[in-house]
């Protein structure tokens, strides 16, 4: 299971934005070698199946035309870089073969893109999905960490009920499956998803094992939520071969050294143009040298080594898968079901060799064993519909997994303002309830509040504490909050003190302009109010009766307030 | 150059990669977009700035809020509105310079909160200048509300503001171990429980393995469970499956059902599957699969460094000296700016000026340079051998 997932960085204000590269190198170093990947697959008959999630942010990116055109050109650029490095290497055996590698990559890439997908790489991971062998879900709306926003239930459905929409609306058909960000899940949260229609969705092993009442078959088969949605957990041990930094394969001393980049090591006249325009060393793409061990003396990559360890490491990864389900099977009554998810980034673009080996795993599982086979959560489902029902506790796949790395000394502050800023979107959809149906290209208003939702749901993605905690492009991640939450907060006053400024709405528009196909503003106005945004989950309606038979408060222990 | 193709009805232009932040593409719209597309109106030179301000550090409300953290921590934060401190003044009298602001954490599990009815309730003390609190408690899996208010020298408390109800996860395996099932169809879920009768509860079988494992045989006949059973079991009055069934059964619960639910909340149950001779851990060492159940036990699941981005798979350079060098060689030369310069059999384009630079890396060894230039018209020719070469580099401390 691959979970895709950027922040939503788009600056149309600005030429070059530094940060805006992330999208890029994902985009060459994993989506497109993905794509490549599953058309060799298809290609060969390969019977494989893989579950992606393409969250929102993403795939509104992916979508976006100024993006495409500013990739393309980050795309020309490169090639251009490795055609100097072609000639400037000519005398040098060892980087001369991976210049060229690199050359015939990214033209490669520069046609896949432009050519064959026609710049919108959505509808390739849609065709995959249409031939059956790859499943796509759903996610928040902009990858907000829900446990935290459970003082305000309004907004966790909005964030929710806007994911599963647009996912809709770019795909055509409703998900079966929502990836919650970070996996981040609490006892009540699946009555949410119950409302928008999702079948199953994703938690970390201790959610599942913790769950209430203990789970017979732990994480290998999945648990339904009494409201009737699946819960799926993490294998630890299939996790931890990829994931772990000393024991995993990503760390093998032949694969590519994703900290070494010419931007960094080249002489500064020569690279000056493929850098920030400011000066600023960035990483490129191009990478010559192979980690070697944990020294600072590396050596030069070798892609035929890194290839044949790939496949090895795929061999030894189905052997263990393999094992494992033995193993289970003499204690379960069922064919277990083994769920690995992973950030679809680590394959391709801090793991070169990721989807290689994730090809390699795909072919031998197909035609060298018969005791596993890939499947889709919702084909297992198909297969086992009763299962066991528990609530699993709350958890995440965070560092010590609940919610410890978004609630921290580097980011606490945030959550006074984005609730604050919940509890006044509440309120403007109580108060302008009548712009509800509104077109809001002759309601000036109505174009206020889609735009004050738009501004909520960008400033509550989890991206943003993640990176304070991490501490990698922490300004950037402090401006984009403050921005949003007072850009917000100006709507606000401007709503209720009729003082909109026109041009300012417009400018905020156009550089905020995430879902703008959307009608966000339903997801707060409601027509018919409903109280205090509590699921309407058939269980509560029927507590007058059990209450007034018992003559005592019987409280759901695990209900948030 | 792009083209990019759609399915509309007027041709767009041809789209070059230099980036052009304002063109009109409201025709690339679809049908269904159209009501809501408000954006990308062809803009007015003038840029409009964009004050964005900074966040305030406060907000004119008297309010507490709780953010469960994880199991044994609560985040609290709050804010204490100006003219709440003269309220508070004039509510506590002569006291209140000497008293203190206080956040009170009462323990509200399984218990409807109306102000006095808490199982128990610690206090914190608070400074004039701090907003928020990592508040550390020592059970897990509890409710837990909080109050911000003013606390005398006496110990009495007057209360200004009430938060919201959190409940913190559990951070160990359930003590409850009762199963129960649902079949999830297409329009309709069932939720129901099996029942044994005591003669063919255990029977011993042989797996595949050849080892003896008491093994359930065939069930019983099914009890469906409605929304209120669910409900049920999860609140505060019945925690046990089998007063779900005795009652579903037709046996009322007694008055002294009741009473004993105290007794049972937190007991260690193994009602139905109860295996005689096996200890709980036994048991779920054999029952409770996979080797996720030790490690969970131990740590919490997440004892290896998951985070979210990948950046445990690469171990982060160590902070240790380094120091490297590469060699580079740039050979440069004029020539007529019509002519031709070849550097072994390859022409080497020039510039206007009939200058060129040419850059290379250079590694250890030896590298052989031939040039030649040949004349516009043919007639004069040049010829230039050199080469360069790079001694056997050594390192050393």
């Amino acid at each position: 299971m691959l979970h895709a997932h950027l922040p939503y960085v788009r600056h149309p204000e600005e030429e070059y934005f530094l940060e805006e590269n992330w999208f890029y190198e994902a985009i060459t170093e994993t989506y497109i070698p993905l794509l490549n990947m599953f058309d060799r697959l298809t290609k060969d008959g390969v019977d494989f199946r893989l579950t992606m999630s393409l969250t929102p942010p993403l795939m509104a990116m992916m979508r976006d035309e100024l993006l495409q055109q500013r990739y393309v050109r980050h795309l020309d650029k490169l090639i251009e870089l490795s055609e100097k490095e072609l000639e400037r290497t000519s005398y040098d055996p060892h980087y001369h073969g991976l210049s060229l590698m690199y050359h015939e990559r990214f033209k490669q890439s520069r046609d896949v893109f432009v050519n064959k997908y026609k710049c919108d790489l959505v509808k390739g991971f849609a065709k995959f999905q249409n031939m059956g062998c790859l499943e796509i879900i759903a996610s928040c709306a902009t990858h907000g960490f829900l446990p935290n926003m459970q003082v305000n239930p309004e907004s966790i459905r909005a964030q929710i009920q806007i994911g599963v929409d647009y996912y809709k609306k770019v795909l055509g058909k409703q998900p079966k499956g929502f990836w919650l960000p970070e996996c981040g899940y609490f006892p009540g949260l699946d009555d949410f998803l119950k409302e928008a229609g999702i079948r199953y969705f994703f938690v970390d092993s201790h959610g599942i094992m913790h769950s209430d009442p203990a789970p017979r078959y732990s994480v290998y088969a999945p648990l339904y939520c009494p409201s009737g949605v699946a819960a799926f957990g993490r294998d630890w041990e299939s996790s931890k071969q990829v994931w772990s930094s000393k024991e995993g394969y990503p760390g093998d001393p032949d694969y590519r050294e994703y900290y070494r980049d010419i931007g960094f090591e080249l002489e500064f006249d020569y690279i000056k143009p493929y850098i920030h325009p400011q000066g600023i060393r960035i990483n490129t793409g191009i990478k010559y040298w192979r980690i070697t061990g944990d020294t600072e003396y590396k050596e030069a990559y070798r892609p035929d080594w890194a290839r044949e360890k790939a496949a090895s490491h795929a061999g030894n990864f189905m052997f263990n898968r393999e094992k494992q389900v033995e193993h289970l099977s003499y204690h379960m009554d069922r064919q277990p079901i083994i769920v690995s998810p992973y950030d679809a980034e680590l394959f391709g673009h801090w793991w070169f060799e990721g989807p290689m080996w994730i090809e390699f795993l795909a072919r031998k599982m197909c035609f060298d064993q018969q005791t596993v086979k890939m499947i889709t959560p919702s084909e297992y489902l198909k297969k086992y519909s009763k299962n066991q029902m528990a609530y699993p506790s709350a958890s995440s796949w965070g560092y010590k997994g609940y919610s410890e790395y978004w609630l921290e000394g580097s980011n606490d502050w945030i959550y006074r303002h984005l609730h604050m800023a919940e509890k006044r979107m509440a309120e403007l959809g109580q108060k302008f309830a009548q712009y509800g149906e509104k077109d809001p290209r002759r309601s000036r208003i109505k174009r206020a509040l889609n735009q004050a939702v738009r501004e909520l749901v960008l400033a509550e993605s989890s991206d943003w504490p993640f990176i304070m905690k991490t501490g990698t492009m922490v300004p950037y991640a402090h401006k984009r909050v403050k921005q949003h939450i007072s850009r917000f907060t100006r709507i606000y006053e401007d709503l209720n003190n009729k003082t909109l400024d026109p041009a300012w709405l417009d400018e905020v528009e156009w550089r905020d302009n995430i879902f703008w196909e959307l009608d966000c503003g339903k997801y707060y106005i409601k027509s018919k109010g409903r109280g205090n945004g509590k699921p309407k989950s058939k269980v509560s309606r029927k507590r007058k009766t059990v209450k007034a038979r018992k003559q005592k408060t019987s409280r759901r222990s695990r209900q948030p307030a | 150059m792009i083209k990019t193709q759609t399915t509309t009805k007027r041709d767009i232009p041809k789209v070059t990669p230099k980036v052009t932040p304002q063109e009109d593409i409201s025709h690339k719209v679809a049908e269904s977009a159209q009501r809501f597309y408000a954006y990308q109106y062809p803009r007015e030179t003038k840029a409009v700035e964009l004050n964005d301000g900074e966040l305030p550090s406060r907000y004119d409300t008297t309010q507490v809020t709780l953010l469960a953290r994880d199991p044994h921590y609560i985040h609290a934060y709050w804010d204490i509105a100006p003219d709440a401190h003269d309220q508070m003044r004039q509510q506590v009298g002569a006291e209140y310079d000497r008293s203190t602001y206080t956040l009170r954490m009462y323990d509200i599990t399984k218990k409807e909160f109306n102000g006095h009815n808490a199982n128990s309730s610690f206090d914190v003390a608070i400074q004039p200048h701090q907003n928020n609190w990592y508040v550390n408690l020592w059970g897990d899996n509890v409710n837990y509300c909080g109050e911000i208010g003013v606390k005398t020298p006496q110990g009495q408390f007057y209360p200004i503001a009430r938060s919201n109800v959190v409940h913190t996860p559990r951070a160990s395996i359930s003590e409850r171990s009762d199963m129960m099932w649902m079949d999830v169809k297409e329009n309709r879920q069932d939720a129901f429980i099996y029942t044994w009768s005591r003669a063919n509860r255990i029977s011993n079988a042989i797996d595949k393995a050849g080892t003896q494992w008491p093994v359930q045989t065939k069930p019983g006949r099914k009890i469906y469970l409605s929304e209120d059973d669910i409900r049920a079991y999860y609140s505060s009055l019945f925690p046990l499956l089998s007063k779900i069934r005795k009652r579903r059964n037709g046996n009322g619960a007694t008055a002294n059902d009741i009473k004993d639910i105290g007794k049972y909340s937190h007991r260690e149950l193994i009602e139905d599957i109860s295996i005689p001779g096996i200890s709980k851990s036994e048991y779920y060492r054999r029952y409770r699969l996979g080797d996720s159940a030790e490690l969970v036990e131990r740590g919490g699941g997440s004892e290896q460094n998951f985070v979210g981005a990948s950046e445990s798979v690469h171990q982060l350079p160590q902070r240790k000296f380094f120091f490297e060098i590469w060699t580079e060689l740039i050979v440069y030369g004029r020539t007529e700016p019509d002519a031709k310069v070849y550097l072994d059999q390859k022409n080497i384009p020039l510039r206007k000026d009939g200058t060129f630079t040419l850059r290379y890396a250079l590694p250890d060894g030896r590298i052989p340079f031939n040039f030649a230039a040949i004349s516009h018209d043919q007639i004069d020719r040049r010829t230039i051998k050199t080469a360069v070469e790079r001694s056997q580099t050594k390192y050393g401390s």
